[in-house]
């Protein structure tokens, strides 16, 4: 082998090497927050239209835990009915979440009446944490840091809300790096005081894939006041644009 | 005098809400007690919370229909007591009601469902007391009818409800404005729930859906027409006599017959605009309550009541502003009749425009406390002065509605006022409600009423009273 030979060899063995070395310190790289919380959001809740039942159970300390069961619609980034079904006291209440703006359906006055995303239809939680809760559009997402948590590895991400229309003003999300599993999620006001602390909990196979399937809410401030919010019979299926407008909402009633 | 009667008719529903709270607070107590030895919790624990969250995933859901099942019915129902007693002088029980109402709502496909309601009711204060005479027990004391039933069919943005059903327009709190299409019942007046105040109608309601544009066309072809307290009742629908003393005869409204001609006609349009929930309306209805076309012989005012056409026309908004929610409703009103108090008029009526209209704002503080103001004006056009019940030209009214709820819900105080801004003439309703497990409701109220014989309310001023219903669902 010539000497010429031999430098060839060894500068593609050095070019194959840096190329190889480059595309594991690549591999290495974090993906973009962005992509981090796409990714959560899609492990959350189906990207497309889906129905879902979920179960709120509301505890307070000195107090019996309430439960209420509810219907759920989803359409789009925005659209959401809320359907009351138990317990029979307040079956029949309807709620149309249409972004910042909201209906609400009272069987005793049979007629939407439009109010403010301040007036609490669905107990204990926010309206907004039971419509769809896609961080990803409504917060501006930073990866802050990586964590070791009982063996898994998780990415923290930062994410400040872009409008003031969003249930929370910023939320610090845990997520599991391997599979992009949302672990848990503290909520905070706009002045920066911590709101609610949420674990993602009891992952099964919901609309075809597994999700969380429970979430904790837990109050920081409040002790022994917490909300658990269980999804069930969820289902991916294209819903009419018209069954989220206030004129419809009777049809749900009935 | 009239005012010392009231605040003592406010007492005793505030002694009356004092005596049950700490009752229902002490078996809650004693419940909530119960269940914390049963689980041998102490306090509410990690390992409490963990346990009680296993046992409420344990549980199944209720069966519920899913989207695209077929054949699904749901069967629910209501029986309620509701009980009132009268504060002013002659004080006694005015209402010792009992109903029921059954419902059964079902799906044949997804494109067909349909529902089938009925209420019966049975008062017993007809019985029990002997303070109302025959004509107002035949006419209160029991019901049955057919409510809420329909079939819905629906087609791409086309939607079809034929049936006797309940139209409703309109944005406005605790009053009718834009609610205009239903006959209603006013038998007591506009205390009871607005869903049992409206007289569902025989109709064809068909609506059109395109993104967050609503078009709603609705026929009804036998229209009816309100029910109306008879002579003697608790809230009886008041002639316009000019003195309480005039004498008077009346006869029955005659009721137009079920033809063609005699059917309403509507449209309704409404879009969402970056926010703003608009609509308009336009109704070739009946006036619902009786015209009451008068003669007059020896001094003795014969009445005897018509039916007349109305046409309306109307306007509707909703918009978040901030945090606050504004409402409003137009309401015009074409050639409508007026009672007059010219006794040389020859029918004792005369036709004018007028135009009703209320602005409203929502708005809740601290995220708990729900409030609801409203102004209202109905202005008259070509006014006169010898309109019936002081019709002014401008009549302003205002109301005001707070509500709030304690214990994660169960307990809901509310109090609404609704006062004219013309004369004295007040309703004041403060009221609780309870939630007691998951099927029972109580509410306590009060409905106050004063101010002149002439005012909307102060007419009833005698008929303040204190009411609790006791509500089992199921």
């Amino acid at each position: 082998m010539s000497r010429k030979s031999r430098i060839n060899i060894a500068i593609c063995f050095l070019i194959n090497t840096l190329f190889f070395f480059s595309l594991s310190t690549a591999n290495d790289e974090p993906p973009a927050a962005e992509e981090i919380l796409f990714r959560a959001d899609q492990v959350r809740n189906p990207q497309l239209d889906y129905t879902t039942w979920v179960k709120v159970t509301s505890f307070k300390a000195n107090s019996e835990p309430m439960v209420a069961t509810y219907d759920v619609m989803v359409k789009g980034r925005d659209k959401t009915v809320v359907k009351t079904l138990s317990p029979p006291v307040d079956k029949g209440r309807i709620l149309l979440m249409l972004g910042r703006d909201l209906w609400a359906f009272l069987p005793e006055v049979s007629k939407p009446l439009r109010i403010s995303l301040q007036e609490r239809l669905i107990g204990e939680v926010a309206n907004g944490d039971i419509a769809r809760t896609n961080f990803s559009g409504d917060y501006v997402s930073e990866l802050i840091r990586s964590e070791q948590i009982e063996g898994k590895y998780y990415y923290v991400l930062n994410l400040a809300a872009k409008t003031e229309g969003v249930t929370y003003s910023k939320v610090t999300l845990w997520v599991q790096k391997d599979n992009f599993y949302p672990l848990k999620a503290e909520f905070f006001a706009v002045s920066g005081r911590l709101l609610k602390v949420c674990s993602y909990e009891n992952y099964r196979e919901l609309a075809g894939r597994l999700r969380p399937s429970r979430l904790v809410m837990n109050d920081p401030i409040v002790k022994d006041k917490r909300s658990i919010i269980e999804y069930d019979n969820m289902a991916v299926k294209e819903l009419p644009d018209k069954y989220f407008t206030k004129d419809y909402m009777k049809k749900f009633m009935d | 005098m009239r005012r010392t009667k009231n605040t003592f008719a406010i007492l005793i529903f505030f002694f009356f809400f004092l005596a049950i709270v700490p009752a229902v607070l002490a078996d809650r107590e004693y419940q909530i007690a119960k269940i914390m030895q049963e689980t041998e919790a102490q306090s509410f624990s990690y390992e409490y919370i963990k346990d009680l969250r296993k046992k409420i995933s344990e549980e199944k859901y209720e069966a519920i229909p899913k989207i695209g099942e077929k054949f699904a019915l749901r069967q629910s129902g209501t029986l309620k007591n509701e009980t009132a007693y009268r504060v002013s002088s002659p004080r006694q029980f005015t209402k010792i009601k009992n109903q029921l109402i059954l419902s059964e709502a079902g799906k044949i496909s997804d494109a067909l469902s349909f529902k089938l309601s009925g209420r019966f009711y049975y008062d017993a204060v007809f019985n029990l007391t002997h303070s109302f005479p025959a004509n107002v027990k035949s006419d209160q004391r029991s019901e049955l009818e057919l409510r809420d039933t329909f079939i819905d069919y629906s087609y791409g943005p086309w939607d079809i409800r034929l049936g006797k059903q309940q139209i409703v327009w309109g944005e406005a709190v605790a009053l009718f404005f834009a609610d205009v299409v239903n006959a209603k019942d006013l038998r007591e007046f506009i205390l009871p729930d607005f869903d049992l105040i409206r007289i569902p109608e025989w109709a064809s309601d068909i609506e059109y859906s395109k993104e967050n544009f609503h078009a709603e066309f609705v026929w009804l072809p036998a229209p009816q027409f309100n029910k109306l307290g008879v002579t003697n009742a608790e809230f009886a629908f008041p002639y316009p006599i000019p003195t309480p003393t005039t004498a008077f005869t009346t006869k029955d409204a005659s009721r137009p017959k079920n033809a063609l001609d005699n059917s309403e006609l509507g449209i309704r349009l409404s879009c969402l605009l970056s926010g703003w929930d608009i609509g308009a309306f336009y109704l070739h209805t009946w006036d619902k309550s009786p015209v009451n076309f008068r003669s007059i012989q020896s001094g003795v005012f014969n009445f005897f009541p018509q039916y007349k056409r109305l046409e309306i026309i109307g306007a509707t908004l909703a918009k978040e502003i901030k945090e606050a929610v504004l409402k409003g409703e137009f309401v015009f009103n074409k050639d409508s009749y007026f009672s007059i108090f010219d006794n040389t008029d020859i029918d004792g009526v005369v036709r004018r425009n007028f135009i009703d209209y209320l602005l409203g704002l929502d708005y809740t503080f601290f995220d708990k406390v729900d409030t609801n103001l409203q102004f209202m004006q109905r202005a008259i056009f070509n006014h006169t002065n010898l309109l019936a019940d002081n019709e002014n030209k401008f009549n302003n009214s205002l109301s005001f509605r707070i509500k709030t709820d304690f214990l994660n819900g169960k307990l809901e105080p509310e109090f609404l006022i609704i006062a004219s801004l013309m004369e004295p003439d007040f309703l004041y309703r403060p009221k609780i409600s309870l939630k007691i497990k998951n099927n029972w409701r109580l509410r306590f109220g009060a409905d106050i009423f004063q101010g002149d014989a002439s005012g909307l309310f102060g007419r009833f001023d005698k008929k303040s009273r204190i009411y609790s219903e006791v509500i089992y669902d199921f």
